[in-house]
């Protein structure tokens, strides 16, 4: 459960949130909106790399706002990327141990670091991470974003790049993520059908304001939501 | 029991290579080659402070020789001064040019690529700059220990190496500890932690790392290789001169382990002998050595187009297509086994 109250963030004359008050409670939580409504940004507050300007955020009862990216995350604040990352000349089992090394005691790494790797069925970890295909490389980071005790796990647009059958196997896994790991996830996605199919509720941001938010069949229904995002459509 | 033995063939065969090089350089190569080869190891030393900074953390540091030449100055004046022995001058060396380059880290951790070049190439020429100002200790008083005129001392090596062989053992020996506790790192936490800073330092800090503690590390390690390099530089020479560190030096032999492969130790080895075998070797020849260094520009281009492995890693290749003919020789029905690339399943 996140709790986000009057968030600002500005950059000059730009503000990219803009007094954004919402709250963010299914386990599997939605976040959409047009190119440049601030969904970026807002994954970067809640990460800890965007300081905001006023506002703060609450998770599951902890004031996030004024701690690091490195303290969330040993919090248990985990996010993947919009492009992935992961250092292409080490092995996976390298890249995915890294949260590991930070968040666990040792003697629970080995074992954390080999469920992660069941759970999103990556086999022969010793392989490069650079030999991986586009959705090998997905669930790598996401294996790494599940080590250690995870309660929170934002996605930035996990399935770009990704073909229609790698989207589905992938919602599969991120489906279960709740039940097995018991964290909340935060999906930021373009893809509506992966929205539609996965969140049973959504954020809609548009200009850093929340334009929407409640159950994803009820939200998409919203005259609102639908002139901005067919306003997007005809832009683009 | 097996795979535990097999897991730790590749070591017991790289030690077993660096006790026959102890043993045969010495006794294969005359006395030019063999100071040669000498300076060859303690060059491999900055050069992997090189691979570790650029090839672990993609950071470009010209400073190697800056702080080689910090160490040997160390060592001069407290050897000749002071007399000490050589494993406290090379403690000495150490410790001061790790924290200087801790010291130097501060600034560096902000920049990144050209900009951090620059900033670590004019470290780089204000140390040279003072230590032409300054002159390396030759018996002289003060705290500077240097003299114009007068009986000039220079640091005599200690007393179980004093021949050239036991010299190079000496060194040899050094650089293989180096090496080794540098490949303990990078398979550790810590250099698990680097490479992840390397490819996203935005991921390394979502991930947990403590990046700023792990790039003032791995500066000081960098750094304290260099200055031991220094110091073992001063044992076999006994005087030091500052135009062996100019910063023109860094930049070469950054150059050169990019040829070599800066992640591999095979990599800073070739770095080390391109940048003082190759010149000799040319120099023998008859062939200006400085030629050397026209070839070297060429090879940084070849190896941006088409290497960037560098050249360990287009052995290592070459190496692992021999295995597999000779397997397929032997086992002509065997299936073939992914290569080390692993394709995807």
């Amino acid at each position: 459960m996140i709790s986000l109250v009057d968030l600002t963030v500005q950059f000059g004359g730009v503000r990219p949130l803009d007094r954004l008050s919402a709250t963010m409670g299914a386990s599997i939580h939605g976040v959409i909106g047009p190119n440049g409504a601030g969904k970026t940004t807002l994954l970067n507050v809640l990460s800890g790399f965007t300081p905001c300007t006023t506002g703060r955020v609450v998770a599951d009862g902890v004031d996030l706002s004024d701690m690091a990216p490195e303290a969330r995350a040993r919090w248990g604040l985990r996010r993947t990327f919009q492009t992935d990352q992961l250092a292409g000349w080490r092995s996976v089992h390298d890249n995915v141990a890294v949260m590991a090394d930070t968040t666990l005691p040792h003697h629970d790494r080995k074992r954390a670091v080999s469920d992660a790797l069941d759970f999103v069925g990556l086999d022969r970890p010793e392989r490069l991470a650079g030999s991986l295909s586009v959705l090998e490389r997905r669930l790598a980071e996401l294996a790494r974003a599940l080590v250690g005790h995870p309660r929170l796990v934002l996605m930035d647009e996990p399935a770009s790049g990704m073909v229609a059958h790698e989207t589905d196997a992938f919602a599969v896994l991120v489906r279960r993520i709740p039940d097995q790991f018991g964290a909340q996830v935060v999906l930021i996605e373009h893809d509506m059908d992966l929205v539609t199919a996965l969140c049973t509720e959504v954020l809609v941001l548009d200009f850093g304001r929340c334009l929407a938010e409640g159950r994803t069949e009820v939200v998409l229904q919203d005259r609102a939501v639908r002139a901005a995002w067919l306003g997007e459509a005809d832009g683009a | 029991m097996n795979r535990a033995l097999a897991a730790h063939w590749p070591t017991a065969l790289r030690l077993l290579g660096i006790v026959a090089l102890g043993v045969l350089v010495p006794n294969q190569f005359g006395a030019g080659w063999l100071s040669t080869l000498t300076t060859c190891v303690v060059v491999s030393l900055p050069a992997a402070g090189v691979g570790l900074l650029y090839g672990e953390l993609g950071l470009t540091s010209l400073t190697q020789f800056a702080f080689a030449g910090l160490g040997g100055w160390i060592a001069l004046r407290l050897g000749i001064g002071f007399g000490w022995p050589m494993p406290l001058l090379i403690l000495a060396a150490v410790v001061v040019t790790a924290v200087f380059g801790a010291i130097l880290s501060i600034p560096a951790l902000r920049l990144r690529d050209l900009y951090l070049a620059l900033v670590t190439l004019m470290v780089a020429a204000s140390v040279n700059i003072a230590l032409n100002a300054a002159g390396f200790p030759n018996g002289g008083g003060g705290f500077l220990g240097y003299q114009k005129v007068g009986k000039l001392s220079r640091l005599p090596r200690p007393s179980f190496a004093t021949s050239d062989a036991a010299y190079f053992r000496l060194v040899l020996a050094h650089a293989a500890v180096v090496f080794l506790l540098f490949g303990l790192v990078k398979r550790s936490a810590v250099g698990r932690a680097w490479a992840l800073t390397a490819q996203s330092e935005g991921a390394a800090r979502s991930a947990g790392v403590k990046v700023t503690q792990l790039k003032v590390l791995a500066f000081a390690m960098a750094a304290a290789v260099s200055g031991l390099a220094g110091a073992l530089i001063a044992g076999q020479l006994g005087q030091l001169a500052p135009s062996t560190f100019q910063p023109a030096n860094s930049i070469l032999l950054f150059a050169l382990v990019v040829i070599g492969g800066a992640r591999s130790p095979l990599g800073w080895c070739l770095a080390a002998l391109l940048y003082r075998a190759a010149p000799y070797l040319l120099d023998q020849w008859g062939v200006d050595g400085n030629i050397a260094t026209m070839i070297f520009g060429a090879a940084v281009i070849f190896n941006l187009l088409s290497a960037p492995g560098g050249m360990a890693e287009q052995f290592k290749g070459a190496g692992r297509k021999l295995i597999g003919l000779v397997a397929g020789m032997r086992r002509p029905s065997a299936p073939v086994a992914p290569d080390a690339e692993g394709l995807p399943a």
